[in-house]
């Protein structure tokens, strides 16, 4: 062979290696998701660092620095469709519950793949059942259903929230709750800034909200969804700003609030006391979520037990933080 | 000039004592299996062994940019930090020397642009519009500036040092795609900028970081590059081993094959084999650990700085101390104080306190052999080398458990090489099961022991070199043999705890 010819063939072996190599795997990639005509599919990925199922491509590159959007995706009543399942970093966990779908352990680097025909219209939620990170919280998304042949939002067959369409477009990145290098000061000074520490630390905010607006969906569940905690002084029966300032002293000067009980601060410190203790034991102990309709799923989320991770002393930290979260109304 | 020009001398009698011991043990793999030779000597040889390593390494980089984050699923994770470091630590160096070098896609981009060809060897001055970029070396003709590489710089201490600072930041680019894509992709781009300025593979020989351990522990290996007959190369004209030929190129290791008596800066590229005029080179196959001259404190620190990488990633990977792999991972964890603790403790090991408690060994020997006609430095060098097969057995040992390990995540990117769901051999699902777990250990055991006998063999054996007596001997080597000992019941304590 020609010393000319070998080396025109080695070229284009060389040339048309690479090539391969870089594009080869996009064509198959493609061929493998394109969309059977009959199916439509949706690839939703589950970035613990920023918070989202997004349907955009998540690549090793994007992962360091980009941020990721929410996916909203739409299909079409009556019409196939693959859910293509996947982590870009964590275990998460699938639940639209509406729609009869998960929960699905998705695990990083693998696919799972969900095949259902939508048979109602609407908007359903759909999020993560595994405490997958700070950020845990935002991991919630929106499924449209459309009509046959139609491009137009559908009245939503659930009432979704529009708070919630709020939290979607959030920077999740930019909050301080999903920073993975956040640190939260061990020991503050005041008793609530401790407690404020120890809410986002065991993050209690992936489910009740952060500073304790209110939960995620939990599908089943008498109380669904899961309790705001702002309000905690309502529950707490105290309703006058002074109630309020004397237990928050009391919380500060670490004083008994059973030695309290022979004499009583305010007038209903007995209801209030009774309040405290079972907040205090929902703390420690847990609770499982009921059944709203007894032949239905369990509810994905529960109250955990967190006496083994908590003090006493910390758990009346975490109470006096939510009673300060309390907003009275303006006369 | 043809390749006929000189005749092919025969071996004198005077030289027929050097030439058996040079060949003791040896087995002319060339004459044992001729047609290994037109394979070898074919122009298409390199080029079918680097190709497919070409193309797998486009693909690597490919994946550590599209593909998954999830480093335990991106091919480029897998296959360069697992597979490929234990065929080349396990497998390669052991039994082919730096064969690897041979098939090494990093200077492949630079070496096409400084020859201007891929299989064919060049001769002559360029004509018509590259002439002006051209330069004539030896017989060949090389593109580029061709510049000698500083003398100053001929040594592999800056193989030493980047080795240690790349391997600093381990905890990143062994979990990251991204980061190996960097690290990986940076080479190839120095590689190809230092053959365009430089001549030849200076590159490889000075600066890229792999091939500096390579070198070292290439000295170990069961399989040498050498030339049958010292005396044909002596009295040979034209040296187109060294100078190249209208059949090949003149070593690009600038190695002069017939002086050649150790692996360390041989690529086995087996470009000699096919220029020599005289089917004077061949392939030998050797007892294992048959170079031991250390000739030089950069050789001696290579060694010491691969003994302490391999306590350190044994300790960090295979201990139970998450904290320390925190510190290790400070760009993630945030542990930027244990970083500078684990950097400091780990160059300071490295680079003082493993000599120093070497040097301190041999110096003990010496004064207790109280020999005054063995320097310093030439024990504390021949003592070194045991550091050579000793410090190869670690890294066997350490990096067979990860594979054992993790093989499972092998099956897996070989069905599902980005992590996207694929599923192409039917393995893409296995879960995550270690092989042998509960075993795997003694299997270490019996690594780092058949590590220590080397150590301890050659050990000896350099120690009977220096001093006559025996007993001499045993007394200059007794306190680097008790070091040695220590060291391999630290690694046994180390994996079996």
């Amino acid at each position: 062979m020609k010393t000319t010819t070998s080396e025109i063939i080695a070229s284009v072996l060389v040339v048309g290696g690479l090539a391969a190599a870089i594009f080869l795997p996009f064509v198959y990639e493609k061929y493998r998701l394109a969309p059977n005509t009959a199916e439509q599919t949706i690839v939703l990925t589950g970035i613990a660092t920023n918070g989202v199922w997004t349907d955009e491509d998540v690549t090793a590159v994007g992962y360091e620095g980009h941020v990721y959007s929410a996916a909203k995706p739409r299909v079409e009543v009556g019409k196939p469709v693959v859910l293509r399942l996947r982590s870009a970093d964590v275990v998460h966990s699938f639940y639209l519950p509406e729609l009869g779908l998960g929960p699905a352990e998705v695990y990083p680097g693998h696919e799972v793949v969900l095949r259902f025909i939508p048979k109602i219209t609407g908007v359903f939620e759909f999020y993560c059942t595994t405490l997958c990170g700070n950020c845990h919280y935002f991991m919630r998304g929106l499924l449209e259903v459309v009509g046959p042949g139609s491009g137009e939002k559908v009245p939503s067959y659930l009432d979704v929230a529009s708070s919630q369409e709020e939290t979607l477009a959030q920077d999740t990145k930019a909050l301080p709750v999903c920073d993975h290098d956040h640190e939260f000061s061990p020991l503050p000074d005041r008793v609530v800034e401790r407690g404020a520490a120890l809410f986002s630390s065991l993050s209690c905010y992936t489910c009740h909200g952060v500073d304790g607006v209110g939960g995620i969906k939990n599908f089943n569940a008498t109380t669904n969804p899961v309790p705001s905690l702002d309000i905690a002084a309502e529950r707490l029966i105290l309703f006058e700003p002074e109630e309020i300032a004397t237990v928050m002293n009391m919380f500060e000067e670490g004083k008994s609030f059973e030695a309290a009980l022979k004499k009583p601060p305010f007038e209903a410190y007995g209801e209030f006391h009774e309040q405290l203790e079972l907040y205090r034991k929902t703390i420690r102990e847990g609770i499982t979520a009921q059944k709203k309709d007894p032949n239905g799923v369990a509810p994905p989320l529960n109250m955990p037990v967190w006496r083994d991770h908590v003090t006493d002393e910390q758990v009346d930290e975490i109470i006096a933080y939510l009673l300060s979260l309390y907003k009275f109304e303006e006369d | 000039m043809s390749q006929q020009s000189c005749a092919k001398p025969e071996p004198s009698g005077m030289k027929q004592q050097v030439l058996d011991s040079k060949t003791k043990g040896r087995i002319d793999l060339l004459r044992r299996f001729p047609a290994l030779g037109p394979v070898l000597k074919h122009r298409w040889f390199q080029f079918a062994l680097i190709f497919p390593n070409l193309v797998l390494f486009a693909l690597f980089l490919v994946a550590g940019i599209y593909g998954t984050p999830v480093g335990n699923r991106n091919i480029i994770i897998v296959f360069v930090w697992i597979v490929w470091w234990f065929l080349l630590i396990a497998l390669m160096v052991p039994f082919a020397s730096r064969i690897w070098c041979a098939m090494c896609p990093f200077p492949f981009i630079g070496e096409w642009a400084q020859r201007g060809a891929l299989v064919s060897a060049k001769v002559g001055k360029a004509v018509g519009r590259w002439s002006g970029l051209s330069r004539v070396i030896g017989k060949n003709r090389y593109f580029g500036f061709n510049i000698r590489w500083p003398k100053a710089l001929s040594n592999i201490w800056m193989q030493n040092i980047g080795f240690l600072g790349l391997c600093t930041f381990s905890a990143l680019f062994l979990t990251r795609p991204i980061i190996s894509t960097w690290v990986l992709g940076s080479l190839v781009v120095l590689a190809t900028v230092l053959h365009v300025i430089f001549r030849q593979r200076a590159f490889c020989n000075y600066v890229c970081p792999v091939s500096g351990f390579l070198s070292l522990y290439s000295m170990t290996s069961k399989l040498e590059v050498r030339s049958r007959d010292s005396d044909v190369c002596l009295k040979c004209k034209t040296k187109s081993c060294l100078a190249g030929s209208e059949t090949g190129w003149g070593c690009p290791w600038s190695m002069y094959p017939s002086k050649m008596d150790r692996n360390n800066y041989c690529g086995v590229c087996t470009e000699c084999i096919t220029t020599c005029p005289h089917d004077n080179m061949t392939i030998n196959l050797r007892p294992f650990g048959s170079d031991t001259k250390m000739k030089g404190y950069d050789e001696a620190w290579k060694a010491f700085i691969m003994l302490t990488l391999v306590a350190t990633y044994s300790v960090l990977y295979l201990g139970p101390w998450g904290f320390l792999r925190d510190w290790a991972n400070a760009p993630e964890s945030n542990e930027w104080g244990g970083f500078g603790v684990y950097v400091s403790f780990m160059w300071t090991t490295a680079l003082l306190f493993v000599p120093g408690v070497f040097a301190l060994a041999a110096w003990a020997g010496g004064k207790w052999a109280k020999s005054e006609t063995v320097s310093f430095k030439k024990q504390f060098l021949a003592f070194a080398y045991t550091l050579v097969p000793f410090g190869l057995l670690i890294w066997i040992a350490f990096s067979t458990v990860l594979v054992f390990t993790n093989w499972s995540y092998i099956a897996n990117v070989v069905s599902d090489p980005f992590g996207w769901g694929w599923d192409l051999f039917g393995t893409g699902s296995v879960e995550w099961r270690p092989f042998m777990s509960e075993y795997v250990v003694f299997l270490q055991m019996v690594l780092v022991a058949v590590g220590l006998y080397f150590a301890l063999k050659s050990g000896w054996k350099a120690a009977l070199g220096l001093h006559e007596q025996p007993k001499v001997a045993l007394r200059a080597f007794l306190p680097t043999g008790f070091l040695l000992s220590a060291l391999a019941i630290l690694f046994i304590v180390l994996y079996a705890g």
